[in-house]
């Protein structure tokens, strides 16, 4: 795991004092997580893009190379990421039956004081999550979405279509090994179950042995008639 | 409790962990019975008869047998199958009542156990209980617990049914009882039949003067009940 620590307030903290795209890591723009517009159906593709790797971090009010806090960013940009809507919005757009896992944090910037909401997203753990449908922009009328497309964020935080051999290659390989993961942790449970039984427990181990000694009452006197 | 110093018999009963929401009626109850046989041996473990007087009979709890082997009215094997699925089965030890195969220079003893026979008997009670669960439905990993008890042990000596075995005179149980009880599952019966039939034939043998078998002795006994079909 790259980031045990990652539900910490530490580490959350650590993403907003020393900013820098790294691997699993995104700084983002100020702006309203609200409609169609173009920033944000590009954030719901990246995303996407971002939960086909292997998940990661979004942080959002940061701007620039490397990226500092956005002079834009204000508690009502911050209020626009109320985390039953980004969840509902973003699940809007992956296919039927699919759902993205994100959490979304809001933390206070130690040195600025203002609010940056922090999207955690969950990689896939089945299979790689497809668009739902068509979107343009509704501010650019730019084709931000397109249906059946499967999104992969690349390093350097560009997210594009799966497109190239290259490509497939990753998310194939990493669709095999959490395949092989899987059938490890049935593997072992299984094996747990046949190889450590667990002491009885005590309720049914009290029925048990009451049961049992009502039993041999009844059949003992019969047993003694016939025996020495 | 009634005193069992001298009754000698073998007792096992298995329960459930998980209460069954739905109860099986008395004619699934007596078909699992049947089907659950394991035909090892003449006179299996839970053994189904059609014979009146021998035939289980339905009880409102369930179903219930009393047996008698040589038709001599005597009861020598005991079952009751409940409709929660918990099961009882208790059988007289055959060192009671059979004939000795071979008497040595210093004679059979009369108070005596088999360990051969014990190792068979132990191994019919584990593979039925597997195949009562598995004939009821319930899932192969499904947890259960299972008690098998030897009673009425006490100034019994250990000794063996064949003269092609030997074992040392004088070995005396000085305990009334011998108990074993574990949460298991037919997956892990199935996997661990040998070990478990070695730890509660250990457990027994132990009891008289330390009496010990060795491992290739009870496996090779094992196999050989395996092995034997009737």
């Amino acid at each position: 795991m790259a980031y045990e620590s990652s539900e910490s307030v530490a580490f959350r903290q650590r993403l907003l004092i020393s900013p820098g795209e790294r691997a699993e890591v995104d700084y983002k723009s100020s702006a309203l997580f609200d409609g169609d517009d173009q920033y944000t159906l590009k954030l719901i593709r990246h995303i996407q893009g971002m939960a086909n790797a292997n998940g990661g971090w979004l942080v959002i009010g940061f701007n620039g190379t490397p990226p500092k806090p956005d002079s834009n960013h204000t508690d009502g940009v911050c209020s626009s990421y109320d985390p039953t809507d980004v969840s509902k919005r973003v699940n809007s757009y992956v296919a039927r039956g699919q759902r993205i896992q994100l959490t979304v944090y809001f933390e206070a910037h130690p040195e600025t004081g203002a609010k940056h909401p922090i999207i955690r997203v969950e990689g896939f753990d089945h299979l790689p999550y497809t668009c739902r449908s068509d979107q343009k922009a509704t501010d650019t009328g730019k084709s931000i979405l397109r249906q059946g497309a499967v999104y992969l964020r690349r390093p350097g935080a560009e997210t594009s279509e799966v497109s190239t051999p290259e490509d497939w290659e990753d998310l194939i390989d990493r669709c095999v090994r959490l395949r092989r993961d899987e059938f490890l942790v049935k593997f072992r449970e299984l094996s747990e179950r046949m190889m450590t039984p667990k002491p009885p427990s005590p309720s049914t181990t009290e029925e048990l042995s009451r049961w049992m000694e009502q039993m041999r009452e009844k059949t003992l006197r019969e047993f003694e008639e016939g025996s020495s | 409790m009634t005193q069992d110093r001298d009754v000698g018999y073998i007792e096992a009963g298995q329960r459930l962990i998980q209460p069954r929401k739905l109860e099986w009626n008395q004619h699934e109850l007596l078909a699992v019975a049947q089907r659950a046989e394991v035909r090892n041996t003449g006179w299996p473990i839970g053994l189904v008869l059609q014979s009146p007087g021998l035939a289980p009979v339905p009880t409102p709890e369930g179903i219930e047998a009393r047996l008698s082997r040589y038709g001599s009215g005597r009861i020598e094997d005991f079952w009751y199958f409940r409709k929660d699925g918990s099961y009882y089965v208790s059988r007289l030890f055959e060192e009671n009542f059979e004939t000795p195969q071979f008497t040595s220079s210093e004679g059979h003893p009369e108070r005596c156990i088999w360990f051969d026979v014990r190792i068979w008997r132990i191994a019919e009670v584990f593979l039925h209980s597997a195949a009562l669960y598995r004939e009821l439905g319930i899932p192969p990993e499904e947890p259960y617990v299972l008690a098998v008890n030897h009673r009425g042990l006490e100034a019994r000596e250990f000794y063996v049914s064949s003269p092609l075995r030997d074992v040392y005179p004088g070995m005396i149980c000085h305990s009334p009882t011998a108990t074993w009880m574990m949460e298991l599952t037919q997956d892990y019966l199935t996997s661990n039949l040998k070990s478990l039939i070695r730890e509660v034939a250990s457990g027994l043998f132990v009891l008289f003067d330390f009496a010990q078998i060795s491992q290739k002795v009870i496996d090779g006994i094992v196999d050989k009940f395996l092995h034997s079909r009737l």
